[in-house]
């Protein structure tokens, strides 16, 4: 039995986004194929969302590092602009302190935001930028909701705002 | 926001049957796209089908969690339909399994379990037998691994069924535990494991006397703790872990054992009551009479005891001596009861803050029914309660908990953000109930500030600074105005320096700025709100200004070593021509204040930096140990205002071995000197050097110990051991020599400092001296073990130990491990240039 089953939950496990990106690919690609090793198993690395735009790698660092020492931080970056878009990679030195982290920060607030947190196999080059279309995170791309941390409302009806009176 | 039963608001959905899937997940995990999916309810249009396991395991799981349900009721019918089901197998083993992790996850819940089995045993004698057999091979395992929190659980399990047990039941263990125990404490007790066990056995006793009546008799538990009581020894350490020291500490020092030992005793002559503990099977004592009993299988002692040293846990309260007693007094037997078993709940369920919290603000419905006052009730209001009724606080009894974890010395079991977690979230539950028992608290901690242990203080700051930022900083700074005017190396003084400190490292000066009352703004000047520090050469009054600009330019814009060697060597040349003492200061001082700068905009650009300059940083340092001790001046001078950012890059530099350990030590206590001593970031720079070298020191020992090592490998490692050796030895014998003359004034206090002032840096001398000297003390008897026990004690950590112990590895991945950062440095170095 590779979990036990804890009386109650335990908030260090991976949330469905990790899986879920995967499952559908590797489903097709071979369905009979052995049971594939957990990538997350010995994972040192946290992605980190839900920050404000303007929180510093010093801000990040004094709360992440109550969790051990912080080997690298990347900041998630606009790809257009190179300006923080709200989420961060921090790599730990070993996994027990990536799920300490899981357990004891993720959920807690940075810079007056609760932070999400979810392990990750690993930082790769190229995955410090937004993946939404002007650059952000997708999230920031169509949210309906003011939010002052993280630029107001979505880009895309900041845009749509904008160009209205042309209409 | 209506008082349901006596509970609090807010509990409402999550609370209810059936949903404990989701007990403990906070809202945010949900996605907003689901919610909709929870409000409308689809098992309308299911068949209405439960597997009778799902059934059975959420029924078990929210016994006597709820107040509004009779617990009594419960006990039935999940003994009823246990015995109805019992003949599937699916059934019998999820039941077992789940009790099982039940009794070392939920220890609030053992007395409730036991009346289950009880029950269903008495309906059925299988289920008894079942449970016993599996349970006792449990118990048999922990044991030998030398569990010891889930080896008691597993045994106050088994004094709980006491009833359905055989003859004495658990008397033989309890026995065979004591004569091991005795054993252990007539070598010296070193270890720690005596008074651990002596405390395994001791809290057993009150929950078999309040359990159903079994063949285990008054008459040998009361032997039982006189037996015990003969053996106590104390550990040598004991006196340097003590959370307060001097004339003025709030109370003695008062080990835990001890106080349930005279707690015990003290019962004996008032016939074992324990009115605190719950008694779920009175109401089905007839049936539990004539039901059939077991055979308990025989324990037999462990082989080996593994494990390192157990330290002797020491009672801390941050409410003793106010005028209501809301807290049991530290020797009554509930005060050790309430603690033992509180304290279990928050190391065991570690795991899950938030259910954590759940638990501790529902402590009442696990105790006796009027054992507290009822929830919420205002400390003034304690004064109305009626003569001869309870004056305790859950929510008092739950914060001091926690509190005990973060105040206990050496190390808490866990990380000390958890504990940050799970205050944070009790806050959250029941935010009027608990808010004013923190504040309480936190004046308690404040007042007795001069006499705590300077690495509790240091805590005490990282916990007020983190649990503030989650509640937008908001906290009473008016009742602390007036010792603003105290001298800043005053403890109280250096506590609200250092708090604000604090909070400017996880916020920013404006934002904290505004949640402080205006008296307060000279804590937070304007220097701090600058995002980068001033370059020193841009000024006119400093030696060779233009040389510093000129070398800013040239290491901005990567030029050629030689240019950058050029400069420095003219830098040296003018310097000693115009016969200034120790030339070579300028050039180096001026290369690490450039370095700092480019560094400045944030920790990867400073990271990148020193790896791109790190040979060069590297000579530099090697030049001399003094010329180490200049670097970490520069680096700490540049951020003078923010101190923080220069400890994270002093222990960068540390990482790539551009300093040693002693030469950032030697700076903080001897270039530094007695007067940063009160700062913050002084205490955080020695203390994590001083980890990480001692880590270092166990890793390798540890390495050496391993099975299947070459011989030439474990030369090497035996060599890396000695050399690691020596320098801590060398590294303390520093530090000791160094706070030492400090304390005993042999050093006398630099000029012009005032008599109050200078005692004050004898106290703050003193108290380091002290927390050294247990870090000192701790690493020479783990050695001394080490050596004796050969092998099996160096293997794993015991409970106490291993917090600490961890700790260090962690550090100790970094030490001298340049190149890996460097080669994920790199990475950065690029994107930054893209950026």
């Amino acid at each position: 039995m590779a979990y036990v089953q804890n009386t109650v939950e335990r908030l260090d496990r991976p949330s469905t986004y990790f899986d879920k990106s995967k499952r559908n690919r590797e489903d097709r690609e071979r369905e009979h194929a052995p049971p594939k090793e957990d990538p997350l198993k010995d994972a040192t690395t946290l992605y980190v969302g839900n920050l404000s735009f303007y929180t510093t790698e010093e801000q990040i660092h004094e709360l992440f590092s109550k969790c051990g020492e912080i080997k690298r931080l990347v900041m998630g970056l606009d790809r257009f602009a190179k300006t923080p878009c709200g989420f961060c990679f921090v790599e730990y030195y070993t996994h027990e302190d990536a799920l300490d982290c899981m357990k004891y920060i993720g959920g807690t607030k940075l810079d007056e935001r609760i932070v999400r947190t979810d392990l990750d196999p690993g930082f790769k080059e190229g995955r410090q930028y937004g993946r939404g279309k002007s650059g952000g995170q997708v999230r920031d791309e169509y949210r309906e909701d003011f939010d002052a941390g993280r630029g107001g409302y979505g880009r895309s009806l900041q845009a749509n705002e904008m160009g209205k009176e042309y209409d | 926001m209506g008082d349901r039963g006596g509970r609090y608001e807010r509990e409402g959905r999550d609370r209810d049957r059936g949903n404990y899937r989701d007990q403990g997940r906070p809202q945010h995990f949900k996605k907003r796209r689901y919610q909709d999916d929870d409000e409308r309810d689809y098992r309308q249009q299911r068949p209405r089908y439960e597997d009778p396991m799902v059934r059975l395991r959420k029924d078990v799981l929210a016994i006597a969690e709820s107040p509004l349900i009779k617990v009594e009721d419960s006990i039935r019918s999940i003994a009823k339909s246990l015995s109805a089901h019992w003949d599937h197998e699916a059934i019998r083993k999820g039941f077992v399994s789940l009790v099982k992790f039940l009794v070392v996850e939920q220890p609030f819940k053992i007395p409730f379990v036991a009346a289950i089995v009880l029950c269903a045993n008495a309906q059925k004698h299988e289920i008894g037998k079942l449970v016993l057999d599996e349970f006792a091979a449990q118990l048999q395992e922990y044991l030998d691994r030398c569990e010891w929190r889930n080896f008691k659980l597993m045994l106050r399990f088994m004094g709980s069924v006491s009833c359905m047990l055989d003859g004495e039941g658990v008397a033989t263990l309890l026995n065979d535990l004591a004569t091991l125990t005795g054993d252990l404490a007539a070598e010296g007790g070193s270890s720690g494991l005596s008074e651990e066990l002596s405390h395994v056995i001791l809290i057993t006793i009150p929950y078999i006397l309040t359990s159903a009546p079994g063949g285990i008799t008054e008459e040998f538990l009361t032997n039982l703790i006189e037996r015990i009581g003969g053996m106590q020894v104390t550990a040598p350490i004991e006196p340097l872990i003590c959370p307060y020291t001097g004339p003025n500490a709030p109370y003695p020092a008062m080990n835990a054992t001890a106080l349930l030992l005279n707690a015990l005793k003290e019962e004996v002559n008032n016939g074992f009551k324990f009115e605190i503990l719950a008694r779920p099977w009175e109401p089905f004592l007839a049936e539990l009479e004539a039901a059939t009993k077991h055979f308990f299988p025989n324990i037999s002692m462990p082989t080996s005891l593994a494990g390192g040293t157990i330290f002797p846990k020491l009672y801390f309260s941050v409410f003793q001596g106010a005028i209501y007693e809301t807290v049991p007094a530290p020797t009554s037997i509930a005060s050790s009861i309430l603690r033992d078993s509180i304290g279990d709940t928050i190391g065991l369920l570690d795991f899950n803050r938030i259910a954590c919290a759940r638990f501790l603000i529902d402590v009442d419905c696990y105790f006796s029914p009027n054992a507290f006052v009822k929830r919420a009730t205002p400390f003034d209001k304690i004064a109305e309660v009626p003569e001869g009724g309870s004056t305790w606080k859950p929510e008092d009894i739950c914060v001091d908990a926690i509190f005990t974890n973060i105040f206990q010395l050496p190390q808490p079991e866990h990380k000390l953000v958890y504990y940050h977690a799970a205050l944070t979230e009790v806050c959250k539950l029941a935010p009027q109930a608990v808010a004013p028992s923190l504040g309480r608290a936190i004046r308690y901690l404040y007042r007795n500030l001069e006499s705590m242990d300077v690495e509790l203080r240091y805590r005490f700051i990282d916990w007020f600074a983190h649990h503030l930022s989650n509640f937008g900083y908001t906290w009473k700074w008016t009742e602390w105005i007036p010792d603003l005017q105290l001298s800043k190396i005053h403890p109280k003084r250096s506590f609200i320096q250092e708090a604000v400190e604090k909070e400017l490292r996880l916020s920013f000066a404006n934002r904290i700025k505004s949640t402080l009352p205006e008296e307060y703004v000279g804590l937070v000047p304007e220097d701090k709100e600058k995002d980068v520090p001033e370059f020193k050469f841009e000024a006119d009054d400093i030696a060779f200004p233009e040389e510093g600009k000129q070398l800013l330019n040239l290491i901005r814009q990567k030029a050629p070593n030689e240019e950058v060697d050029t400069l420095m060597n003219a830098i040296t040349e003018a310097a000693s021509n115009k016969g200034l003492p120790d030339a070579t200061k300028y050039a180096r001082d001026m290369y690490v204040t450039c370095i700092c700068h480019i560094g400045a905009k944030s920790l990867s650009h400073v990271l990148s930096c020193i790896e791109r300059c790190k040979d060069k940083l590297t000579q530099l340092g090697q030049e001399s140990n003094q010329a180490q001790r200049q670097i970490v001046g520069t680096v700490m001078h540049y951020w003078a205002e923010q101190p923080g950012i220069g400890a994270n890059v002093i222990d960068k530099l540390l990482n790539y071995s551009i300093l040693t350990p002693l030469s950032v030590v030697e700076w903080v206590l001897l270039d530094a000197g007695r007067e940063v001593l009160p700062r913050g970031h002084a205490w955080e720079m020695v203390n994590t050097t001083v980890r990480k070298v001692v880590s270092r020191t166990r890793n390798l020992a540890a390495a050496r110990g391993a099975p299947d090592l070459p011989e030439e490998q474990m030369t090497i490692m035996e060599q890396g051991h000695e050399v690691a050796k020596a320098e801590q030895a060398e590294l303390f014998k520093v530090v000791m020599e160094g706070l030492a003359g400090y304390a005993d004034g042999s050093v006398p206090a630099p000029e012009g400092t005032g008599e109050e002032d200078a005692a004050w840096l004898k106290v703050w001398s003193g108290s380091w001296l002290r927390a050294l000297k247990r870090q000192s003390d701790i690493e020479e008897a783990e050695e001394a073990m080490r050596v004796s026990g050969a092998g099996d004690a160096d293997a794993g950590a015991g409970a106490s130990a291993d917090a600490g112990a961890d700790e260090g590895a962690d550090a100790d991945a970094t030490m001298g491990e340049g190149e890996d950062v460097a080669e994920n440095g790199s990475n950065e170095d690029e994107m930054k240039e893209e950026a």
